[in-house]
């Protein structure tokens, strides 16, 4: 079934809809989630989640302003971002993983992360093509090197090597706005 | 992680409104994507400017390439890469045997022939296109189920009926490639076949949108860009390399001749009395004088150059005819070809080939095979002979020919000469009977060349211009096989 298709009935409660929905797209949710979360349970969890928000948001769901896989993919990472970070929060006493961002911020701090984000974003889009997609792989879908390098036909070291060196083209160019 | 990591981690969470169109990662758009333009790249033949090499080199690496990484995927897969290995393989040995005469070493072993619509090929080209397209069918059917595979791991149903139909197409190639498809009316169809390999191959990319998630790629061991360097690498280094090797044929056997040529005898004033070239006389050993024996005629044409006003590396061509008597037959004709090679550094040396086309429409005469000598001396002035070895076959239009390749001499003193002497027998001897013949000689200018080609199948083919790599020349006669008494030299 088209995507519009399949939207126009979910969002009409049509029966069959979800499990064909399901069928279409549980493993474009498992590809966007796996690499965020590790523990399998966890996986399935946030899978569950996914699942029944793209039930309770398809109405707002608009195909003139966006592809359903992009508007899926946005909502399945951000779900498994948000339990992630849950997770690390529940664990009293174990190591904060110091890649999630904080949560709770201040409006100040909050406006300036916005601001840094813009940067890096303008940053990103200036980047050669292949080049963003690796900085996306790495840093926005969370896949690990070796994944990136088996799906790109590269080795790891050399992913290593071109991550590295748009790290430091990055540093470079956001100098005033990331101190890192 | 350092901290610089850590802020892009944290940058990265927000994503700006510009990118919300942002499609996610599609991990089996690389390979599939390979596997595609792999076979549409092997599929295409351009016979220009060496693509009839590159793209179907570029398109077995691809679609190995793009096999690698699915591997572990699934048996359908496994099976494809394993037969994307033996396609490799196979299409580089087809390189090296193109490089060198193996081609040609195993086509003479075999010997048969297959007769296409195009005319006949050897039993050895047919088999081996038929092997490597079969390999080349298994690929795409354990793609084909490799694919299926991913849809059952998705739990989907399969929609691989593109690669199923590809499948299809590339064994319908088998027995096209085995009858010798020509001609628009046929080609047509082809061409429409192509057009729908092509847009089942873009189906097969498409059919994955969804379930092509469930894939899970290997690692490589090296990247696509250095596999693939190497590989063209590998084809460039068989290409250059290897026909340099095999730049001249090998040597006959040479033998060194004592004492000189024929020397005063009733035979030799009778031949010179009936307009025998004494220049190409005095060359002639007692056993290749004693073909003249009997002789009631001779007729000269042609021309010796013994400036190096010829093109390099060709030969002047003088022919005799000389009607001899015959006590079984009443009468043969004794024809000689002389061929005089100037010595010439800028010729190279590299192949030589001779044609001996004969023509004789309405008339039947029973000719014998040449018999073919090259003579030189070498820098210690010492002489030295050895035999051409003629063959019969048809040239590409049906004509009788006779071919012999061989190289010359390296060390030389002087020209390097060759003397070819057949005979013609009529079947009606007592009528005047026309008989035409020409010779043509071929000459390899550059030490490199690809595919390996000897002189005869160039010859066989047809006349060509020159070019950096071959030239050719043609000398054509008129003889005339006539009975003593009616033999006249001035009238053809």
């Amino acid at each position: 079934m088209e995507d519009t298709r399949l939207v126009h009935a979910l969002q009409n409660r049509q029966n069959g809809a979800m499990e064909q929905f399901q069928t279409a797209y549980t493993p474009l949710l498992r590809y966007i989630i796996a690499p965020i979360l590790p523990d399998e349970r966890d996986r399935e969890e946030c899978l569950s989640d996914v699942l029944l928000r793209v039930w309770d948001s398809i109405g707002a769901f608009d195909p003139g302003r966006a592809a359903l896989t992009t508007w899926l993919t946005h909502l399945a990472r951000n779900a498994a971002l948000n339990r992630r970070r849950g997770n690390e929060r529940r664990r009293e006493g174990g190591t904060l993983d110091k890649a999630m961002p904080d949560t709770a911020d201040g409006p100040e701090q909050s406006l300036l992360k916005a601001e840094a984000a813009r940067a890096l974003w303008a940053a990103v889009e200036r980047l050669g093509r292949r080049d963003r997609d690796l900085f996306l792989r790495k840093y926005y879908y969370y896949q690990p090197t070796a994944q990136i390098a088996a799906e790109s036909g590269m080795t790891v070291r050399a992913v290593e090597g071109k991550l590295y060196r748009i790290r430091k083209h990055l540093q470079s160019e956001l100098g005033g706005v990331f101190h890192g | 992680m350092d901290e610089f990591d850590r802020l892009l981690y944290e940058g990265s969470a927000q994503l700006p409104p510009e990118l919300s169109e942002l499609k996610p990662p599609c991990p089996w758009k690389k390979p599939i994507g390979q596997i595609c333009w792999g076979l549409a790249l092997i599929t295409i033949t351009l016979n220009f400017f060496g693509l009839n090499t590159i793209l179907p080199a570029v398109g077995t690496a691809l679609l190995w390439l793009g096999l690698t990484p699915l591997r572990r995927e699934n048996s359908g897969f496994r099976f494809a890469y394993a037969c994307a290995t033996l396609y490799a393989l196979l299409r580089l040995t087809t390189v090296l045997f193109q490089a060198t005469p193996l081609d040609h070493w195993l086509a003479s072993l075999i010997g048969q022939e297959w007769n296409t619509t195009t005319g006949p090929v050897p039993l050895y080209d047919a088999l081996w296109t038929v092997l490597i397209q079969m390999v080349l069918v298994f690929v795409v059917g354990g793609l084909w189920q490799g694919l299926k595979g991913i849809f059952y791991q998705a739990g989907q149903k399969p929609r691989t009926a593109a690669a199923g139909g590809l499948v299809i197409l590339e064994a319908l190639l088998i027995p096209m490639a085995l009858i010798g498809l020509e001609g628009w009316l046929l080609v047509g169809p082809l061409l429409i076949l192509w057009i729908c390999l092509i847009l089942s191959l873009r189906r097969i990319g498409k059919s994955l949108d969804q379930a092509g998630y469930a894939m899970k790629p290997a690692p490589m061991a090296v990247s696509n860009g250095l596999a693939l360097g190497v590989w063209l690498g590998l084809h460039l280094l068989i290409i250059a390399v290897m026909p340099l090797l095999f730049s001249r044929l090998p040597a006959g056997v040479q033998t060194q001749v004592y004492g000189t040529t024929a020397s005063d005898s009733p035979l030799r004033s009778e031949l010179l009395e009936l307009g025998f070239p004494e220049d190409i006389l005095g060359r002639l050993d007692g056993s290749e004088l004693a073909r003249f024996e009997g002789a009631y005629g001779a007729k000269k044409e042609g021309y010796r150059n013994d400036e190096s006003d010829l093109p390099d590396g060709m030969p002047s061509i003088v022919t005799v005819e000389v009607p001899v008597r015959d006590e079984k037959y009443g009468f043969h004709t004794v024809y000689l070809a002389y061929l005089r090679w100037n010595p010439n550094e800028a010729s190279g040396g590299y192949m030589e080939g001779i044609q001996v086309a004969q023509d004789y429409q309405g008339v039947t005469a029973w000719t014998t095979q040449p018999d073919g000598v090259l003579k030189w001396q070498d820098s210690a002035g010492n002489a030295y002979t050895t035999p051409l070895d003629f063959w019969f076959d048809t040239d590409n239009a049906g004509t009788p020919c006779y071919y012999a390749n061989f190289s010359l001499p390296e060390d030389v003193s002087g020209p390097t000469e060759g003397f070819l002497f057949w005979e013609v027998t009529p079947t009606f001897p007592e009528a005047i009977s026309l008989y035409n013949f020409s010779v043509t000689a071929a000459h390899k200018r550059s030490c490199w060349q690809y595919p390996y080609t000897l002189p005869s199948e160039l010859l066989a083919s047809g006349f060509h211009a020159p070019s950096w790599q071959w030239r050719m020349y043609q000398w054509t006669s008129e003889g005339q096989l006539a009975p003593e008494g009616q033999y006249d030299p001035q009238k053809y």
